[in-house]
């Protein structure tokens, strides 16, 4: 079996309902715990928001879930794989793609590039693949082309293809990276703050993208402050305070739970 | 035109040749994939010692110059052996400095590991005959062309350029192809790309090893003209001036080397050879390094992208994706695409 392949635990079940599982999980620099001993599961198919106050733990745990860090402790599944500890390129082959809080376009690359950049496996994306010719990989750029211009098109972007991704407007690159992350034909898209630093009009647009591509049946996490955009996007929250997971469940629900009115939904 | 100046002319051309070699090699390495490849002429000292070892025959005790596994090999078996030892000198360094996401880390490890180099070589007399370096490197092809200066040196630079041109179409395949779009990815933002399922410190191993084989190529391709190599001639400072012929050039553009590498290390080096002496022995050097310095001030100052800036690819006409409506005609429409296009514009 390859190295990079993470195995299950002879000792998870996880539900086929979802998509991941976090259980348990643990973070800490030195006597700070960022998290601490969060769980919770992400059901398949839908869009689940992850809010709390700042410095719950929020990104890191998509970080986390992303490979980006490493957890002290705890575990996350993906359809029944520990994933956890996996390094954040085996993680998104595996089919976690991960946005950023800050934006993180390829900024001397155009945004149709942007978008080919995401289809790893492309033919010539390889130094063997380079040196045999244009005749090798000509066929599946241009197929990759096509694929990104129609993601540009739904996106109403096809216009800005051959611009610079780092001259786009900061709302445009929030798009640009949504995009980017579907042209990897992801399982799982985990979104920090998309809508960070976009203006109400725009923040509009990708809310509608989002509940499109929610209820095209993909399975999104998405950290977010503006609890309006939560209760318009997600199907179900995870409220996190203090690293810990408070509750979870509809914000319909939420909106009645004591605790986390305290925590969060007041003040 | 006279003989001297002929000679001139052809160490000039083979010089160019291996220079641009050498830019072609740190452009992938750093102009593409971002790579701060501070110890680089480490590389292609790399490739000129391992060519003068496997030309100049086995060392004896007798022989006046030392040096480790010595043999007489025919052309071009050194200069592939050159590249195979740079490619292996770069992916065992790769293996400890690479950190595409700490480039901080990666150049300043790199800067040491060239200082270090030079002070090995310097030290240990048996490794390449220390400070005097080796001498009386054999010429390919001597005995069949002829020993006449003017005539060898142009059939050199007939040679250099040959080589020249199969690297390029090694280059060239390089950067027009999707793995480029992959490594100026990777500079532009490592983690992003690692966050695609990119193993990102792979990839710029790899680039890492083609950059380090091409300079030792270059390194190769100078030591059998010139027929003499020491520590002198790879000095760690000597690294920036590829780093300056590049960024004056044009980091990330194949045209942009080739230019930087006849304006820098070309025309910009063998110009002040024209100039008076002056002051004390070494000024004119001095001032010569201080110019390059204040040329990469200048660039990245008034013109980072260099005389050639990178090209913009782009693939032609969108299949259906024209403009929203509201910006073809240039007046503003309340329609949908008329109100995302404005809130894209604002935003």
């Amino acid at each position: 079996m390859n190295a990079d392949t993470p195995t299950a635990g002879p000792e998870y079940e996880p539900a086929t309902a979802d998509a991941l599982n976090v259980i348990d999980l643990h973070l800490a620099f030195g006597g700070n715990k960022a998290v601490d001993g969060a769980s919770f599961a992400i059901p398949r198919g839908q869009l689940t928001g992850l809010i709390g106050p700042n410095g719950a733990g929020k990104s890191t745990v998509l970080k986390l879930i992303a490979g980006s860090m490493q957890p002290t402790a705890g575990t996350i599944l993906m359809n029944g794989n520990n994933i956890s500890g996996s390094p954040a390129y085996v993680v998104a082959r595996l089919g976690v793609i991960r946005t950023f809080q800050l934006s993180s376009e390829f900024a001397k690359l155009t945004v149709l590039e942007n978008l080919m950049v995401a289809v790893r496996t492309m033919r010539g994306n390889t130094f063997v693949g380079a040196m045999r010719g244009r005749r090798y990989w000509r066929a599946a750029q241009d197929e990759t082309r096509d694929r990104a211009y129609v993601l540009l098109d739904q996106f109403q972007l096809a216009y800005a293809a051959n611009q610079y991704a780092g001259e786009l407007s900061g709302g445009q690159k929030r798009l640009v990276e949504i995009m980017r992350g579907l042209m990897a034909q992801p399982e799982v898209l985990l979104l920090d703050e998309p809508l960070a630093g976009v203006n109400p009009t725009l923040r509009l647009v990708i809310e509608e993208h989002l509940v499109r591509l929610r209820d095209g049946g993909l399975t999104m996490v998405m950290v977010e402050h503006e609890l309006p955009t939560v209760d318009r996007c997600c199907n179900s929250v995870v409220v996190m305070a203090r690293g810990k997971v408070l509750a979870s469940g509809t914000m319909a629900t939420l909106r009645q739970n004591r605790e986390v009115i305290d925590a969060y939904l007041v003040g | 035109m006279s003989s001297a100046y002929q000679y001139y002319l052809a160490t000039l051309l083979v010089y160019f040749g291996s220079n641009t070699i050498a830019c072609w090699a740190l452009n992938l390495q750093y102009g593409i994939s971002g790579v701060l490849n501070f110890s680089f002429i480490l590389f292609q000292a790399v490739g000129a010692y391992v060519t003068a070892i496997f030309t100049l025959g086995p060392s004896t005790s007798s022989s006046y110059q030392s040096y480790i596994a010595g043999a007489r090999l025919p052309f071009p078996i050194p200069w592939l052996l050159a590249m195979v030892a740079g490619g292996l000198l770069s992916y065992l360094l790769a293996l400890f400095v690479l950190r595409p996401e700490r480039r901080d880390f990666q150049a300043m490890v790199m800067l040491v590991v060239s200082i270090i180099a030079a002070d090995v070589v310097v030290t240990q007399k048996g490794l390449f005959n220390g400070h005097n370096g080796l001498a009386a490197i054999p010429k390919p092809f001597a005995s069949k062309v002829g020993s006449e200066l003017i005539r060898y040196g142009w059939f050199y630079v007939a040679l250099t350029g040959a080589t020249v041109v199969l690297t390029y179409i090694v280059v060239h395949r390089i950067t027009s192809s999707p793995w480029a779009r992959q490594l100026r990815a990777m500079r532009d933002n490592s983690e992003a790309l690692e966050s695609l399922g990119v193993n990102v410190r792979t990839e710029s191993t790899k680039v890492f090893v083609v950059g380090g084989a091409l300079a030792a190529l270059s390194g190769a391709v100078l030591v059998q003209f010139i027929s003499a190599w020491s520590p002198g001639a790879w000095d760690t400072a000597e690294t920036f001036l590829f780093f300056v012929a590049i960024i004056v050039g044009g980091a990330g553009n194949n045209a942009g080397a080739v230019l930087g590498a006849a304006l820098v290390l070309g025309v910009f080096q063998e110009g002040l050879r024209y100039l008076p002496s002056f002051g004390y022995t070494g000024l004119a050097e001095s001032i010569q390094f201080m110019g390059l310095g204040l040329l990469i001030l200048a660039f990245l100052w008034w013109k980072p992208g260099g005389l050639i800036p990178e090209r913009r690819r782009t693939f032609g006409g969108a299949p259906g994706g024209t403009p929203p409506p509201s910006l073809t005609n240039g007046r503003t429409r309340f329609t949908v695409a008329g109100s995302l296009t404005r809130s894209l514009k604002r935003n």
